[in-house]
Order: C-alpha cells, then structure tokens, then sequence
C-alpha cells in the first residue's frame, strides 16, 4: 500500500520568515522521491507539514485523497524519520523492547525484518537506546522507518551519524524493500551525489519554493556540459544559461542549464565541442547556489 | 492502535513514575517517623503536599514527554488527549487509594512498633466516611493539579518559554482557588469538602471543583488539538 501526495499553494510561516512559499506539487505513490534543498530551503518544515506535525498556514494538502491533518488513518500509515538523537537521549528501554512496542503502533511492522536489520547494522537487542553511538541511533531509527513498511515513509537525512558503509546498507535495503512492499518514500538529504540512485523522482526546492520537479531522468536531462576551445564555447553558449564555467588554458568547460534540441546537438559535434551529462549533485549545487557564492 | 489500549498504555507508563515516586514517599514518611520519634521533627506531614506536587509534574510533562512521544508513533491529538484524559483520572483515584492505604498502613504499623505517627488527626480515627472522603478529596486534587500541570506544560511547548510564563500566571487563581477550597489550617488528610457534620457531604466546594476541572480540560483539548509537533 502506498499514498499518493498533492500540495496546492502550501505556505508556512514562521512570524516574518516565510519557510514554505505557495508550494504546488504531485508525489506518486509507490516511488521513491528524493527531496533536495539547502540548509534553510524548507525542506523540514515541508516534511513536518506532510507528516502533520503542523498544519499549513495556506494552501490545501491531500494524502491518499484525504487532509493528514489530525487524520488518524493517514498518521498511523505515515512515519517520519528525522534526528531525534536528543529525544534518544531519555529513552531508556532497550533496542529489542522497543522494536517489539513498534508493533501496537505501526500496523504493518514487521518485527522479523526489524531483527533482520538489527542483525545487518549490528545492532546490540539488549542495550538500552540512550547508550547507542549517534551512528547506531541513526540505524535504529533506519530500522523503525523500514520495518514499519508504512505507505507513506519519510527519512528526513536519517543518515546523520551513519558512517559510509552503514549508509550504503541503509541505502540498499531502501531499494530492496522497496522492490518487495512498494511505497511513497520520500527522502530528504544533502549527500546528493550517495544516494541519486536511490531517486525514481526528485523534487527540488530553494528559498522555500519548489526549482525543478520530476523523474530522475528528466531532472537530470534539464542540464548538460560542454567542453571546447573557450571561443567555440563562447559562441555556442551564447544566450543559454550557464551555470558554471572552468578554463584551462585555451580550453573552456561549462555546464548549462535547459534542453538542448536535436539541431543543438548536431550544431556542438559540427563545432568539435564535446556535450557531456550533468548529474543530479551538480544541477543541485549550481542551481542553488546564490549569488555571492 | 485502539484508543482504550492507548489509555491504559498510558496509564501503565504513569504507574512505573508513580511507584518510584511512592517508593521515595515511603523512605520518607519511615524517615520522618523516626526523627519524630528522637525528637528531631514535629508533626510533619509530607503526603498531601508531595502527591499534588508529583501529579503537578506529571502534568508539566504531557506535553514534552507523552503528546511528543506518543506523537511521533502515529497517534493523534485527540486520541491523545483522550487518552490522557482517561489516564489521568483513573491515576488521580489510584494514586488516592495508593495514599490512603499508606496511611492508614502507617497508622496501624507505626504505633505497633512503639513510635509515634508523625501527624495529627490521624485518618483511621474518623470511620468509615473519613476513608470515602479522603479518598474522594485525594482524587479530585490529584487530577485537579495534573490538569493545572497539564496546562502549564502545554504553554510552554507551544508558545516557547516567554508566553510560557504566562502560563505559570494564569495559573495563580487556579491555585487559589484550590487553596480556598482545601482548609489549609487542617493538612493532615482531609480537604474539608465535608460540613462540621460529617454525615451530610457539602456539595458547593465539589462543585467549584468540578467546574473549576471542566474549564481546565477544555483549556488543554484547545491548545492541544492543533499544537504544532516540536522536531
């Protein structure tokens, strides 16, 4: 089971600071959505508003076709995983006790997957939570969002404390229980370039509004490179909109910013310019930067 | 997960606090026996104010401990609050017989053991209807300061410390109130909610209670039913 998400014109404000700007979008359910921002870009106000930790200020919001504000089916079918490491700090039962009281909560907790994970992210059944590493709280946090297997899973950089080969077994039972029990996952984070492959779409927001929105394909497809001699280039670039440029000597390398059409393409190779794909990790860095940067 | 299990989840959670808190109470109460008994203190009575005092705590952290935990597992406000509400009752009449039972226990043990009980007006002198009373008054009392607790807790998580002192204000008359209607000349075990004549039960100071309580409650439902989840 799986929901799916539309946003109409969602604002949240914080006194004078506008978080979340009359944001529109679509999520389908059963894909895994990547949500990419800066610090500051709203992305966890947006997440705490999807998970109706708070209401919003303006704008309607539908999970499953239904308000998830003080909904009780949609929250009990929505987890939302975030650094609680403070609140960890006071929780003084142990890993294996809490994992069973998961299952008087989440209806689809699947306890046996749950020891599972605790097995791959070596975790021990009988410490208390408190006295766990930052990174092993992460995991167990990981643990509870996966094995919940809730139709609507947010990790909200869930990863932070994770060294690189736990994130990559986080990273992998994402995909492999997705493939199993298909859901809305939405996953938050700054380590763009780790986990693109993770993403069937991706939305990006800057400045509290939603930049660029949808499948990993076409997002990736919004950007390309181009390499040559610095007058080609030049030439070529003329009137597109470059988001970053390196010279070395008499050679020039961009990365420019929209479709490049069929003739666009022909007219490069004749001109000897080499056109290259941008990855998500470089469209998210220079499509975000601002303008001292 | 169901609402009735939600509540008694709840409760169980609160009994664990309580039987520490008890536990404490007890060494005290054993301490407080014997120093009266060589003379070091006189006529002390730690229960009444202690127990208001633990379920006041208790209230204080509905909000940041219960309503945040229970939350963050997919519970509603309103099923919270609900269950809270349930909970607190039941603890406000267990905590009562919990306290009552202690002393009269005290009473019986103490005295049989050759010290004297540290408190005057002693509850097993006063019948059948001095139990009910006490127990009744207890009960009230306890669920009126977990409230009051509750209410000032939730000033806190939602509106950040500054509002929040304004909480602790607003609570001053509640807290007279409670003190006018308690005979605070008379702490030993008795709220006086009963006339001179301890057959005919004086409804009034119940009823200023009661609304006293209403009033409270849908204070908390309003500030909890929409209050923003703290991340």
């Amino acid at each position: 089971m799986s929901y799916a998400i539309e946003a109409k014109e969602v604002s949240v404000q914080y006194k004078d600071f506008t978080a979340i700007d009359q944001v529109s979008f679509q999520l389908k359910a059963g894909k895994i959505h990547g949500l990419l921002g800066r610090n500051g870009a709203g992305k966890t106000t947006l997440l705490s508003v999807l998970s109706a930790f708070r209401k919003a200020d303006n704008g309607t919001l539908t999970i499953d076709g239904e308000n998830p504000f003080e909904n009780p089916r949609i929250m009990q079918d929505t987890i939302f995983i975030f650094d609680q490491q403070k609140d960890l700090e006071y929780t003084y039962d142990k890993v294996g006790e809490m994992l069973k009281e998961m299952a008087y909560f989440r209806p689809n907790f699947d306890e046996a997957y749950a020891l599972q994970l605790v097995k791959k992210f070596k975790l021990p059944l009988n410490k208390k939570v408190n006295q766990l590493s930052k990174g092993k709280k992460s995991a167990f946090q990981a643990i509870i969002g996966l094995a919940s297997r809730a139709p609507l899973t947010i990790f909200d950089e869930a990863y932070l404390g994770m060294d690189a080969p736990t994130r990559e077994i986080f990273y992998k039972e994402i995909l492999n229980d997705q493939e199993e029990h298909p859901r809305t996952i939405i996953f938050s984070t700054h380590l763009v370039s780790e986990a693109d492959y993770l993403f069937d779409e991706v939305l990006m927001i800057h400045n509290g509004k939603v930049l660029l929105q949808g499948t990993n394909e076409q997002v990736i497809s919004e950007g390309f490179s181009l390499t040559g001699s610095l007058e080609q280039v030049d030439a070529f670039t003329e009137g597109l909109e470059v988001l970053n440029s390196q010279v070395l000597g008499g050679t020039k390398s961009v990365m420019v910013y929209g479709g490049l059409s069929e003739q666009q393409r022909i007219a490069a190779d004749q001109a000897g310019l080499e056109i290259g794909n941008l990855s998500l990790h470089d469209l998210f860095v220079h499509l975000t930067k601002g303008e001292e940067e | 997960m169901k609402q009735f299990h939600l509540g008694w989840a709840f409760l169980i959670e609160q009994i664990k606090w309580a039987s520490w808190f008890y536990s404490i109470i007890i060494v005290l109460t054993i301490g407080t026996t014997i120093a009266n008994h060589w003379g070091f203190l006189d006529n002390l009575d730690i229960s009444n104010t202690t127990s208001t005092i633990f379920m006041l705590i208790i209230g204080l952290l509905y909000s940041y401990g219960f309503l945040d935990y229970y939350y963050k597992l997919g519970i509603s406000r309103k099923m919270f609050f609900k269950a809270a509400l349930f909970a607190s009752a039941l603890l406000s009449i267990i905590l009562a017989l919990a306290m009552i039972t202690m002393i009269v226990l005290f009473e019986t043990l103490v005295p049989a053991l050759g010290f004297a009980v540290p408190w005057t007006d002693p509850l097993i002198g006063g019948g059948v209807l001095s139990f009910i009373q006490s127990i009744a008054d207890y009960s009230v009392a306890h669920f009126f300061y977990l409230l009051l607790g509750w209410f000032m807790g939730l000033g806190f998580y939602r509106f950040r410390w500054k509002i929040g002192l304004l909480f602790i204000l607003i609570s001053f008359p509640f807290f007279g109130i409670s003190a006018l209607l308690q005979d605070k000349a008379d702490i030993a075990h008795t709220i006086k909610f009963f006339t001179v004549n301890l057959q005919i039960i004086s409804i009034g100071p119940y009823l200023i209670f009661f609304i006293v309580i209403a009033i409270l409650i849908v204070c908390n439902y309003r500030l909890t039913r929409d209050v923003p989840i703290r991340l």
